[in-house]
């Protein structure tokens, strides 16, 4: 007889399930745009125009930023800017 | 298996002289004791004319623990009461209870080793008919599937096979280190998934580590998990970014690491698959696949993973992990994130300025030659030759970290203003020159053999808080 | 992303279009539908008008991805 081989999972085993996202407002109307810097060169020109443009559109904009791109922002500063917006714009990621 | 409960029963192997011997007694105890089971690891039809039972699996041998052939274990209700191990008369007149047994036979004589105490046998038993406590999924090959493909077919793989994690080589690797197999490791970026000790070792086992070699892959984890570390960001990164193992301490030698010849390159199992290890971990259960969320724009070789021991055996070089706060004597790793590695040749050194002016004019290149002002690491290793001419010219490690940050200094005006790095830029404020490292940014470390006048550079990823860090942690056994 | 999605904050990244298979690992491994506009690429090597002009490009779906 010749045994089947068994070999072990290496992975997580788990699909994690598709969460949908949070529901954004109906319209921006007394919304804070919170345009979030994740510090990757070039991304704050481009932050730059969008808040001028939110800004002709009367939409209030906070400027907030990541310490850097390359690692996940701690809790505290994720608190921190959660609680000067209502909604998130990040940038750039390239 | 139907292992007698109450009785005699009776381990053999026929390629065993003692067992031979004691076929007789064996035929005698069948007639006229209560042996009531003959097991035989190798020949069915050994010893001839008695019932043998085919243990060529071992089940039984597992079952009874067999360390020794012949052992003749008396059983009662299930449990042992008893045992003989190899032939002394007078044991084996005490547990069958005949005092006349064997009386034609030498008095005593040494059993030979179980095949089920061979090496690497208990896991493959304990596997096989054991509870092993692993917690991993098991997918079944089928013969004839080829379990290679199937790795592949699964996506477990670098580009190159791996070794099929099976239950008994994962729990050997699982003994090569002392931690349980539940513990957590960490959190593997850019997934988050839990790592068990039991998934690292499962990993390691693909990559080819011994399991000697497990604490070593366990202290660079740990390593690389660390926050100032940013493995995440090494692991998606478009500039495309390996991790680097530096091992220092006794755990080097005892596991066979190669700091000399070909140090950085291929030959060494140790060298070639600690690394691996951890690049297989966060394929595999971080999830950083090339294209997906590693997003390398070219990478380079080394992102499989370089490990190598420093070269510690003259004392008046300091060893990197010593510079960095671990006791000698004490076994460390430390991981540092690279994009490649280049030669420096100057094959007409004489002096340790000229040496240093060398590595210099090499080290001002990497990332681009008019950037400075911090943001990027380097770790140069010092070949043998180097090395040489910095120790007969008295220097040592911290100075020629310290020559080597004055002479990577670049003139103000060399450098674009828009690679002057935001933290470093401020270092060189006002003054004619711009560093190009900051402090702590420049690793050295000696490796190699003692003929050639080269030192590689190992170059960085961002570095500094916003960017990769080096960390150093101990190897616990 | 999801860091603010927890916090009830509808976010959305901006990416570069060379990126789209990468955000799309992104969600697999970590279960969550984040919203992505995508920029067109090159970004890295642009001037700051350039760079606005690709601001201009995607606003209307930055307003769109943030409001219902």
């Amino acid at each position: 007889m010749i045994d089947n081989l068994v070999l072990l999972d290496p992975t997580p085993e788990r699909r994690r399930a598709m969460r949908g996202r949070t529901e954004p407002p109906p319209s921006l109307d007394g919304v804070t745009v919170g345009l979030v810097d994740i510090r990757k060169h070039q991304g704050d020109k481009v932050l730059d125009r969008l808040e001028a443009l939110f800004g002709e559109r009367g939409v209030e904009v906070e400027r907030l930023a990541k310490p850097t791109y390359t690692k996940p922002a701690p809790d505290d500063v994720i608190d921190r800017i959660a609680a000067r917006c209502d909604v998130v714009v990040e940038g750039l990621a390239d | 298996m139907d292992l007698p409960d109450d009785g005699l029963v009776l381990v053999l192997k026929e390629d065993c002289p003692t067992c031979r011997l004691i076929a007789p007694v064996a035929a005698d105890l069948m007639r006229r004791g209560d042996l009531k089971a003959v097991y035989s690891q190798d020949d069915p039809a050994f010893p001839g004319g008695l019932a043998v039972r085919d243990d060529r699996g071992l089940e039984a041998s597992f079952a009874l623990n067999a360390e020794i052939v012949p052992t003749l274990v008396r059983r009662e209700g299930g449990r042992e009461k008893g045992r003989a191990v190899g032939w002394r008369r007078g044991e084996w007149r005490t547990l069958t209870g005949l005092d006349d047994l064997g009386g034609d036979l030498p008095d005593e004589r040494p059993g030979c080793g179980s095949l089920s105490a061979e090496p690497g046998m208990a896991e493959e038993l304990l596997a096989r008919y054991g509870d092993t406590g692993l917690k991993a999924r098991r997918i079944g090959v089928a013969f004839p599937e080829d379990p290679f493909e199937r790795m592949f077919d699964r996506d477990w793989t670098d580009g190159l096979p791996v070794v099929p994690p099976t239950p008994a080589r994962v729990l050997r690797m699982l003994r090569g280190a002392s931690r349980p197999a539940g513990d957590v490791v960490g959190f593997i970026p850019p997934s988050g998934h839990a790592c068990t000790v039991e998934k690292a070792a499962i990993n390691a086992v693909m990559a080819g580590c011994r399991p000697e070699y497990f604490p070593v892959v366990l202290a660079a984890l740990d390593a690389a998990l660390e926050t100032e570390f940013a493995w995440q960001g090494l692991l998606s990164t478009t500039m495309g970014a390996g991790v680097c193992i530096v091992v220092n301490g006794p755990v080097a030698r005892r596991i066979g690491m190669n700091g000399a010849f070909n140090a950085l390159g291929h030959g060494n199992r140790a060298n070639s698959t600690i690394a691996r290890a951890l690049l297989l971990t966060a394929m595999n259960i971080g999830g950083a696949k090339p294209g997906g969320v590693d997003r390398s724009t070219l990478g380079h070789p080394g992102k499989r993973g370089l490990c190598f021991p420093e070269d510690e055996s003259d004392p008046a070089w300091r060893p990197l992990a010593r510079s960095r706060g671990i006791p000698e004597g004490v076994s460390a790793v430390t991981v540092f994130g690279f994009c490649g590695t280049g030669i420096v040749n100057d094959e007409t050194a004489r002096k340790p300025e000229g040496v240093t002016s060398s590595i210099a004019l090499s080290l001002n290149a990497i990332n681009h030659p008019r950037r400075a002002g911090g943001g990027m690491g380097a770790m140069v290793v010092v070949g043998g030759e180097f090395w040489r001419v910095y120790r007969e010219a008295g220097w040592d490690r911290a100075g020629i970290e310290a020559a080597l940050h004055k002479a990577t200094e670049r003139p103000r005006s060399e450098i674009r203003r828009e690679h002057v790095d935001a933290d470093g830029g401020e270092a060189g404020a006002g003054g004619d020159t711009i560093p190009k490292f900051a402090p702590g940014d420049l690793l050295v470390v000696r490796a190699g053999s003692n003929a050639g006048l080269f030192s590689t550079i190992i170059q960085g990823w961002g570095s500094g808080p916003k960017g990769s860090q080096p960390v150093t942690r101990e190897v616990k056994p | 992303m999801l860091a603010f999605d927890r916090r009830g904050r509808a976010a959305v990244a901006l990416i570069s279009e060379e990126f789209r298979t990468g955000a799309d690992a992104w969600r697999e491994i970590h279960g969550f539908d984040a919203a992505a506009v995508y920029v067109r690429h090159p970004i890295q090597p642009l001037g700051v008008t350039e760079l606005h002009g690709r601001a201009d490009e995607i606003f209307d779906e930055v307003v769109a991805a943030i409001s219902r």
